[in-house]
């Protein structure tokens, strides 16, 4: 994967922020960090959400150094990745790394513009 | 953020200000609140809002008697929808205020308050904390759906990627670690 530079859209910030809470997940800041500069690297296991044909739209793990364990228990993350930026949208706890509301990412790929429908 | 805290009611009126003439209703000022002292937390006065959870989510009375007080002065008016609901909002000889608040703090402020505004309805607001906060569902009367939740959830992120409103990750990053 090639270099590119990692944002975040104020959804993404206002999950984090919930997140990050001291009785919740505080390494999730640090853990995030480590993520990001990997991601920006290119360097990042992901996989393609399930269904969404070519658009360029990613699961990843986040690992959680608050609860312990590997990466495979830890937070997964939905990206972008457009031409120029990956674009953070979504974290949450669950594990299957591909298993997206496939139907509500092509209506808002398609509606947004953010890419061409493909049917 | 600077040696001085605000007030709780100079945060009340950052926030009113920080929607511009659309002001907010009662329920968005309420969550306003409650989601800045969420992110804020240990940088605010001692008497800052304590939300409980009650039938809709977070909930503290003193933000609207702070609210109806603060209409008793010059900086914020309170104005009634058709149906008589109140919004709050800087009064029009008020547009030259200044919050002076830390410039964290001030930015948390509105980019919160735009987040609120954001919202389409009441109960997608209501979703939304709850999806972010699930300990303030303790005493809901709300329908609430994770699903819809999340799936509106993910519906704004796009919505934002796509109008723009992305920022470096390097930015979420430092303002955690602050």
């Amino acid at each position: 994967m090639v270099n590119k530079p990692v944002r975040t859209t104020p959804e993404f910030d206002i999950l984090v922020k919930a997140l990050s809470k001291p009785k919740k997940y505080p390494k999730l800041p640090a853990d995030l960090a480590r993520f990001k500069q990997r991601l920006a690297a290119g360097n990042v296991r992901n996989k393609r959400a399930r269904g969404v044909k070519s658009a360029p739209v990613f699961g990843a793990r986040v690992m959680d150094s608050t609860s312990g364990g590997g990466a495979s228990g830890g937070f997964r993350i939905l990206y972008f990745d457009g031409e120029e930026e990956r674009v953070l949208l979504h974290i949450d706890r669950r594990r299957e790394l591909d298993d997206w509301p496939t139907d509500l990412i092509l209506r808002m790929l398609e509606v947004t513009g953010l890419w061409p429908s493909e049917s | 953020m600077s040696g001085k805290v605000a007030s709780r009611e100079h945060i009340l009126i950052a926030i009113i200000a920080a929607a511009g003439d659309a002001g907010l209703g009662k329920v968005q000022l309420q969550k306003s609140a409650f989601l800045v002292g969420q992110e804020f937390e240990g940088k605010l006065p001692a008497n800052y809002y304590q939300f409980e959870p009650y039938l809709y989510g977070p909930f503290a009375q003193e933000v609207y008697a702070d609210a109806e007080r603060l209409c008793d002065g010059p900086l914020i008016e309170m104005i009634s929808d058709e149906v008589g609901r109140p919004t709050y909002r800087l009064s029009s000889g008020s547009a030259s205020w200044r919050s002076n608040l830390s410039s964290d703090l001030e930015s948390g402020v509105k980019s919160t308050v735009q987040w609120v505004s954001r919202m389409s309805s009441f109960d997608e607001l209501v979703r939304a904390i709850y999806y972010l906060y699930p300990e303030q569902r303790a005493n809901s009367i709300f329908d609430y759906s994770e699903q819809q939740a999340e799936e509106e959830s993910l519906e704004r992120s796009f919505r934002d990627m796509a109008a723009g409103r992305t920022r470096a990750a390097d930015e979420l990053i430092v303002n955690l670690h602050d």
